[in-house]
């Protein structure tokens, strides 16, 4: 679980070019969306394509991608959950 | 201030190649919108401009071939609005101006495909070309290119070159087409509907993609058919990229940019994509603007979003209806959302229409709204 | 008739300097490369504004040469907002852009089209985020043109002026698609104040020709 939280971190701030932001910046459990970070309806469709080309994974709406998207974490269990 | 004057148009889209055509598809509630199936994306709704009829309404106007297709058609498009009309296109107090999103984007791939037809991916050369295709002078085209909004904001262009003496008529064109790239791009974007579209309907769940084209000539000259163009702005919303305001901010300081509430108005052709934030923002804000018992509708579901066309298109086909004094019905929707109530058009309607309004929004934050009124 | 467009001041920005009116802001020493250099004027400019890095290379070029005008006019940030324009012109469009979201479409069958990069595949994308930066809510327009076409862009803004439908506007040409991108701005106004002085058509074409 953490090793693919911290792959992850890395990834979506590859995907969405979050230059200002290492890593360690962003905390696992803590609001991607509304929050700090700051994400919005792009980076969600960002995720989305991140998610179906690397883990084969396809969330069909921004609204799906909402429930799944709150924080890494939770994106991390989604994962786990459907590639079991 | 110089009064400016609608007169002459000209629609090209799935549902014909002619205002008139398209008229008679409306008044009979028929939409162009059809499933198709995409290698890509699998099944997708969108409408289509018939390539067989394209081809023998080009033959008639002697369209020449070697061009693009979106060139030829809106070159078609500009012959056909003026028809019988003697308007010299070389007088240089008749400017032109072209709006699109993407013109010939579909040839980024094969470019040599373009320099056989001796064209061009840059938009300018385009509209040059489209120009001179219709006998058009040395006049410089200007071409509109923001996103959704730019049909409409061509023709607010045009009225306020007239009003400054920079031209005493001027040829407004619009045109874009359905291509991969815009497709994908839509699909990728979520934004795409399940069905035809449903503008401001509860179960709306996102665009048609169209394609089409449409012409309007703008006059200061008084002895025509008697639609004038009153008044447009445009704003921006300076909050997302591509996400409509949560608060309507930028269409209702259109609104009260153009008008100060004293001369009613009929009707409103609205932006109406059918995507949910879209619909919402447009029924808030007329909302807030006191407009909510004013009959509204969207012209989307008829020949789908068709982008830098749509609010030339839909201009006149609300032109037509205060023409007619015979307001169409908002195809697609049956049931209204409820947080804020607009009174959406569910079927045809006879009344006297004096005055109306045309508003779009677009990508980048962008919105446009303009009034037309019957010349007294 | 008289004309309302005064010109306050103007900004320049290409991968070899930043300069406003002949002062130079900033020079790219050791010839870094475009990516390099645009962040390192983002830095000068004290930005920290995390969403520059998602943009693509026109927004990008357009928005550090608005925060370097805004910089110099700082009334710019003053003022009725609403009455506030921005009027930008390039030869290419979005082509830059267009190109690499095709590329995301038709390679490898992996790779899915970004929506992101779609989005910004209309210019006009770069005057939304000029207006979000600093909430400029008025008339706008992106105009493709393979001159910067001020016969047809200094009476429309006149007209604007005139009918006071804006107080203030940003002009400018910004394109990188040619080998050699570029921005460049002039902040007009409809009045004196600031040092702003009057300017006609053709000194204005000669400076965005020159």
């Amino acid at each position: 679980m953490e090793e693919l939280i911290s792959k992850l971190k890395v990834q979506i701030i590859e995907q969405l070019n979050l230059e200002d932001l290492s890593p360690e910046d962003i905390d696992a459990d803590a609001p991607l969306f509304d929050s700090e970070i700051g994400l919005d309806s792009i980076d969600a469709l960002e995720i989305i394509v991140l998610l179906e080309r690397e883990y084969g994974i396809k969330i069909n709406s921004q609204e799906e991608g909402k429930k799944v998207f709150h924080s890494v974490r939770s994106i991390a269990e989604y994962i786990l959950q459907k590639q079991q | 201030m110089k009064k400016v004057y609608l007169q002459a148009d000209n629609m090209v889209s799935s549902l014909g190649l002619t205002t008139r055509e398209h008229w008679v598809n409306l008044v009979a509630g028929k939409s162009g919108i059809k499933e198709t199936s995409h290698k890509r994306i699998g099944s997708v709704w969108v409408s289509e401009v018939d390539n067989h009829n394209l081809e023998k309404a080009f033959l008639k106007y002697e369209i020449p071939e070697k061009a693009t297709r979106l060139e030829r058609m809106a070159a078609y498009s500009i012959k056909e609005a003026l028809e019988g009309s003697n308007l010299d296109l070389k007088d240089p107090t008749t400017g032109f101006i072209f709006s699109t999103t993407k013109g010939n984007v579909d040839f980024l791939k094969t470019r040599e495909a373009l320099n056989e037809l001796d064209s061009s991916l840059a938009l300018h050369s385009t509209a040059k070309k489209i120009w001179s295709m219709c006998g058009g002078g040395n006049q410089n085209p200007v071409v509109v290119c923001n996103a959704c909004i730019s049909g409409l904001m061509a023709i607010i262009i045009g009225g306020r070159l007239i009003r400054q003496g920079v031209y005493d008529r001027v040829v407004v064109c619009g045109a874009d087409e359905i291509s991969d790239f815009v497709l994908t791009g839509f699909n990728a974007l979520k934004a795409l509907g399940s069905s035809a579209c449903k503008p401001f309907d509860a179960k709306r769940d996102g665009i048609s993609l169209g394609e089409g084209c449409a012409t309007v000539v703008l006059t200061r000259d008084a002895n025509f058919e008697g639609i004038e163009y009153v008044d447009g702005a445009v704003s921006n919303d300076a909050n997302h990229i591509s996400g409509p305001s949560r608060t309507a901010s930028g269409l209702l300081q259109v609104v009260e940019q153009i008008w100060d509430g004293t001369e009613p108005i009929d009707f409103i052709s609205a932006h109406g994509t059918a995507t949910i934030y879209n619909d919402a923002m447009e029924a808030q804000g007329f909302n807030r603007l006191g407009m909510e018992d004013v009959p509204l509708n969207s012209f989307k579901g008829f020949w789908g979003h068709t982008l830098g066309a749509a609010g030339l298109l839909e201009t006149i086909a609300a032109v037509q209806s205060m023409k007619e004094d015979l307001l169409i019905k908002s195809l697609g929707f049956d049931e209204l959302e409820d947080a804020f109530p607009v009174s959406v058009l569910k079927s045809n309607r006879m009344t006297e229409v004096n005055q109306i309004f045309k508003t779009s929004s677009g990508f980048g934050g962008c919105n446009a709204g303009a009034i037309f009124k019957k010349n007294d | 008739m008289t004309e309302h467009i005064h010109l306050h001041s103007t900004i320049q920005l290409n991968s070899r300097m930043l300069a406003s009116g002949s002062k130079v802001l900033w020079e790219n020493v050791n010839d870094k490369d475009l990516n390099q250099s645009l962040k390192e004027v983002y830095q000068l400019l004290d930005m920290a504004y995390p969403k520059f890095y998602k943009m693509d290379n026109l927004s990008k070029f357009g928005v550090l040469a608005v925060e370097a005008l805004v910089k110099v006019a700082p009334e710019l940030k003053a003022g009725d907002l609403e009455k506030t324009g921005v009027f930008l012109m390039n030869s290419s469009s979005s082509e830059e852009t267009d190109e690499k979201y095709l590329a995301t479409v038709n390679t490898e069958e992996n790779s899915l089209p970004s929506p992101a990069l779609f989005v910004y595949t209309l210019p006009n994308i770069l005057i939304g985020e000029i207006c979000i930066r600093h909430k400029f809510t008025g008339e706008q327009g992106f105009f493709v043109s393979d001159h910067f076409d001020s016969g047809f862009l200094y009476p429309y803004l006149e007209h604007l002026f005139q009918n006071e439908l804006l107080e203030k506007a940003i002009i400018g040409w910004v394109e990188v698609k040619d080998e050699e991108p570029v921005a460049k701005l002039m902040y007009v106004k409809n009045n004196q104040d600031g040092g702003a002085k009057k300017i006609k058509e053709e000194a204005m074409k000669n400076w965005f020709q020159a």
